[in-house]
């Protein structure tokens, strides 16, 4: 390509600029949607994945649960026999790094006279290290509260804000029938999905036990595992474990679940991934019809310019030389309107950032795939109406018989 | 024989929209010497745009042949008709015919799009042949700011930048005041001098007078001069 080629297709797309502007805008506008909404669907997934890092469940990491599979939300079987000593046995592995067991319920909490239903896990001191986490205020439990079923509480940081910040430390609040000392408050850790990780009361694992649920089982347990260790020979080789200490055999379901990091993941950009094929198809729908009107805008330019045309074939021009004049044109529409979508997208991916809780994520695929599609969009529609032009009969040059 | 541009022998032409058939030329049989310069006049109708139309290889003839450089031209595929519009035939015609949005320079550059690499040296021959036909101050002018006798002028460098051996004009002053038309003629005639062929269609008998030979085509075949 010369760069007087170049400069004869571009002047002739400037020469007709109401054309150029009205394609141009038919692509930016879908190119722009497509873009931003791809975008959405990245940072919807990384927001997962980041908080589920932040609470060390991003990579190495297990979570096992009481319980076998549900159907419709009930176990089908029985959901107390992991214990503490299973515990230790999987401690025992080469392989498990640390195990953080817990237990939870909705139980009935009051504070100067209001009473609520909320969330309270029973859990070891180990759990701040194996969930990354930290206290705000105070301590947290400590292996004497353990030892010693102590009436102590620490508190989320979302329930504490409730409660009033400040002056919380030494305070006593009523669980079920009996009072416990406020000892700490944890930082803010926002939410997984919809679980809101803040609005939970923690209490010493034993306390939870004998004291408020009365059980002798646990609810689950984290493990984290030692970095590089195979994920699935180790959920195999748990498994295995678990069934043997609670004699399950043959054809007998696992009376847990073991939660890996990707089921996690899976689970919570379900949705958000539905929504976002649903959204784009139809900004790709958008593209098309884009498309449609590039070729029916093309289709138009070519017959009006069809006495240029017929000059160029008249001055040697072969049919490859006009088809090639109309995808050029054709290319060079696509790439400066796939760089203005992307700068468009850009846009409206800050102000979005800037007025809504979403939090698009920039990257250089979203810019990739503007070139791309807007490129095979232009291209394939501008065939047709680059094939009529070629076919112009230059004989039209010379007036009528 | 070698000295023949073209020639045409028993050339046909027929048209068919519907069910009717239009036989537009009847059998032509002509010789074009290199350096001739001929006018073909006639009635409206008469054939002469089609005929000029298969002299510039932009239709083809029915049946009969048509031998260019001694080629039998019908043997020719699409690509090496375009080459030879493009290298060994220029064309200038009433309504000028130059692209609206380029420059002078530009419009005369066209046909080497057509062709090998454009360098430097083209450009220069380019300037030079606006220079010659006098248009060495519009050569940034869009065609809209040239009057008509500059854009015909403008036309007939674009036909003469590849350095062809034919020239085809169809009415050429047929758009032009009389001294416009008194100025290309005068070019034309001053071309045809330095050896280029010309085969001109005109209406006006002042202006074929300029040419060598001029022939009548009437209902689709020559007639004698009465």
């Amino acid at each position: 390509m010369s760069s007087l080629l170049w400069k004869d297709l571009i002047k002739e797309l400037l020469a007709n600029k109401v054309n150029i502007l009205f394609i141009m805008l038919s692509l930016i506008f879908s190119l722009t949607a497509l873009n931003t909404i791809y975008a959405l669907g990245k940072s919807a997934e990384k927001q997962i994945l980041d908080t589920l890092a932040n609470l060390n469940f991003g990579k190495d990491a297990l979570l096992i649960l009481a319980g076998g599979s549900r159907v419709m939300g009930i176990t089908t079987t029985r959901s107390d026999t992991l214990k503490l000593e299973d515990v230790k046995a999987l401690e025992k592995l080469h392989f498990v790094q640390m195990t953080s067991p817990f237990t939870t319920g909705l139980v009935e909490v009051s504070y100067k006279g209001k009473a609520e239903k909320l969330r309270v896990d029973g859990v070891l001191p180990i759990y701040l290290q194996a969930n990354n986490w930290n206290t705000f205020m105070g301590k947290f439990i400590d292996d004497k509260d353990v030892e010693t079923i102590n009436k102590v509480v620490v508190l989320g940081y979302d329930i504490a804000k409730k409660f009033g910040l400040n002056s919380l430390i030494g305070e006593k609040i009523k669980i079920q029938d009996q009072y416990y000392v406020v000892i700490g408050i944890l930082e803010k850790k926002g939410s997984l999905g919809h679980f809101p990780l803040d609005e939970r009361l923690f209490v010493p694992l034993t306390t939870a036990m004998k004291r408020i649920f009365n059980q002798d089982y646990i609810r689950g347990v984290k493990v984290l595992l030692e970095p590089e260790t195979e994920i699935e020979a180790a959920v195999k080789e748990i498994r295995k474990i678990l069934r043997q200490r609670h004699g399950l055999y043959g054809i007998a379901p696992d009376d847990f679940r073991i939660i890996t990091p990707d089921m996690v993941v899976a689970r919570h950009t379900a949705t958000s991934k539905t929504l976002s094929a649903f959204l784009l198809a139809i900004s790709l729908i958008s593209l098309v019809i884009s498309g449609v009107i590039i070729m029916n805008l093309m289709t138009a330019s070519v017959e009006e310019k069809a006495g240029i045309i017929a000059l160029r074939i008249a001055l040697g021009a072969t049919a490859h030389h006009i088809i090639r004049h109309y995808l050029f044109m054709a290319l060079f529409i696509a790439l400066t309107s796939g760089f203005i979508g992307w700068l468009m997208s850009l846009l409206v991916m800050y102000l979005l950032a800037l007025l809504t809780p979403l939090r698009p994520l920039f990257s250089w695929g979203t810019f990739l795939l503007s070139l791309i599609f807007s490129t095979v969009t232009c291209v394939l529609f501008s065939l047709f109406p680059a094939l009529k032009a070629s076919r112009i009969d230059p004989a039209i040059l010379l007036k009528g018989l | 024989m070698t000295d023949n541009l073209l020639k045409l022998v028993d050339l046909r032409k027929t048209y068919q929209i519907g069910k009717i058939k239009y036989e537009v030329l009847k059998g032509i049989n002509l010789e074009v010497k290199k350096g001739h310069f001929l006018a073909i006049m006639g009635p409206s109708g008469g054939g002469k745009s089609t005929l000029l139309n298969i002299l510039g290889l932009l239709d083809k003839p029915t049946s009969g042949s048509y031998f260019f450089e001694g080629k039998e031209v019908s043997q020719l595929s699409p690509k090496e008709l375009a080459h030879l519009r493009n290298r060994r035939i220029g064309f200038i015609f009433q309504a000028f015919h130059l692209v609206p949005w380029a420059t002078a320079l530009e419009n005369v550059l066209l046909p080497l799009l057509y062709g090998d690499k454009i360098d430097k040296e083209d450009i220069g021959r380019a300037k030079a042949l606006l220079q010659r036909l006098g248009l060495e101050k519009q050569i940034t002018f869009k065609p809209a700011e040239l009057s008509g006798g500059q854009q015909q002028r403008v036309a007939i460098a674009r036909a003469l930048i590849n350095n062809p051996t034919l020239l085809l004009a169809d009415e050429p002053t047929g758009n032009l005041d009389s001294q416009s038309s008194k100025e290309v003629m005068d070019i034309l005639e001053e071309l045809n001098h330095e050896g280029l062929t010309i085969i001109m269609v005109t209406h006006d008998p002042e202006i074929a007078k300029r040419a060598k030979e001029i022939k009548i085509l009437k209902d689709g075949i020559f007639i004698e001069e009465s």
